[in-house]
């Protein structure tokens, strides 16, 4: 029996290990076309999220306190790049954690652990296939921000 | 033949029960999303001392907007509304979405029990949740920021919170069709509730945004039900003004709740035709 992939354990074997599973995660997030759409290609949360900010920067106006503070009276782009740079963090973080979850309630957490493969692997997968998945769309609009 | 009969309230009573036995499994989890929420109304408020300045008198447009520089009493009593309505809301789904995942929603639509009443049993469990989230948002927010308002006309409270969250549970409803239809709905569900946070004005003036994108705040139900409560406990409105932004609330709560259902009922009537109620 050749057992060679199981011994030889990689950064390339690692790597493919990662791959596979946003491979994976991406063919079961696309099955959920409305949702996919609606999270990916429109994030339509980061912008709205993106519009209170903007909202918030009316409803006070440029004063003396947030130069103080900030050293700038555009509070919108302040608090825009904040937001869009927290988004990135959010997709990994919530890509660990929701994957995580979704495979325990379905049953298949246990399976994939008794795998021989790393855990610290599997979570890296994990989060880095929502990172993968999500950040075109953040990217997008971190470019138009930029360019506005 | 009598509309809601008793064992429906015991149906109603076993489901909440359940619901809350459930949550209370997971004590971490309770634990966290019942404090979490303060950090919301806490970052509204560092974000408004920002904009004060060091020594927290730099004038701002609020003032001049509203009338009064009590930002903290105008952000979480704004919150307290929409959180009643998007936790209940999010909780809903996401306890449908999870019915759907282990298997259990097929055996509980078939069951003589109206799914409606599935649904309003996870409304009052989450509402109950929700307001031990709002007492402790509260004492905290009194504690760590000085939060306060004049209590004077408090009659009408209970009566817009009960409208606010007749009108969670109609969009509740609504939503709740959505994942039968689509299953994976969460971000439709994000969508509907960020949208009511960005545009509902819980920690920003609704008169400070452009006007052609105001509209879309009064079509909003929190947008009325976080006015009512402010309009009492920060700016002192009289009677009947009270009663004018009550009625408007009361006719999203009957609309909302009209609406809910209509498409409740359309929604698993496709799902059961298509035979996917069971499906993941």
């Amino acid at each position: 029996m050749n057992t060679t992939n199981l011994k030889k354990v990689t950064l390339w074997s690692e790597l493919r290990i990662i791959w596979a599973i946003g491979k994976k995660n991406l063919k079961v997030q696309t099955r959920y076309r409305a949702d996919y759409i609606l999270r990916t290609i429109i994030p339509l949360t980061l912008i709205v999220w993106c519009a209170k900010r903007i909202f918030n920067a009316l409803t006070f106006g440029p004063t003396e306190g947030l130069l103080e503070y900030t050293g700038t009276l555009d509070f919108t782009s302040f608090a825009v790049i904040s937001n869009i740079i927290m988004e990135y963090y959010l997709t990994v973080i919530e890509g660990g954690r929701g994957s995580i979850r979704e495979e325990q309630m379905v049953g298949t957490l246990e399976m994939a652990y008794t795998c021989p493969v790393d855990r610290s692997i599997l979570i890296a997968g994990f989060c880095l296939s929502n990172f993968v998945s999500f950040a075109p769309s953040i990217f997008a609009l971190s470019l138009s921000v930029f360019l506005m | 033949m009598k509309l809601v009969k008793r064992p429906d309230f015991q149906a109603l009573y076993a489901i909440t029960k359940k619901e809350l036995l459930e949550q209370s499994r997971y004590r971490q989890n309770i634990f966290y999303s019942t404090i979490s929420p303060i950090f919301t109304c806490l970052g509204a408020t560092a974000m408004y001392w920002m904009f004060t300045g060091y020594s927290r008198s730099s004038p701002t447009l609020f003032e001049t907007y509203t009338g009064t520089n009590n930002y903290i009493g105008f952000v979480f009593l704004g919150f307290l509304v929409v959180f009643y309505f998007n936790h209940t809301v999010w909780r809903v789904s996401y306890g449908i979405r999870r019915e759907q995942e282990i298997g259990t929603l097929e055996s509980n639509f078939l069951s003589p029990t109206h799914p409606v009443l599935l649904i309003l049993g996870k409304s009052l469990a989450f509402t109950i949740l929700s307001s031990v989230s709002a007492l402790i948002i509260f004492f905290i927010g009194w504690l760590s920021v000085g939060l306060y308002f004049e209590i004077t006309n408090t009659l009408f409270i209970p009566l817009i919170l009960f409208l606010v969250l007749v009108t969670s549970f109609g969009f509740g409803l609504f939503i709740s069709g959505v994942i039968m239809l689509y299953r994976q709905a969460d971000a439709i569900v994000s969508f509907f509730v960020f949208v009511q946070y960005t545009f509902c004005g819980y920690d920003f003036v609704v008169a400070a945004i452009p006007s052609w994108i105001r509209n879309i705040s009064y079509f909003l139900p929190a947008t009325w039900g976080i006015e009512a409560i402010r309009g009492i406990l920060i700016y002192n409105l009289g009677t009947e003004n009270i009663l004018k932004l009550i009625f408007i609330l009361g006719s999203f709560a009957f609309l909302y709740l009209f609406l809910g259902f209509y498409f409740l009922v359309r929604f698993e009537k496709i799902v059961k035709r298509r035979g996917g109620l069971g499906a993941y």
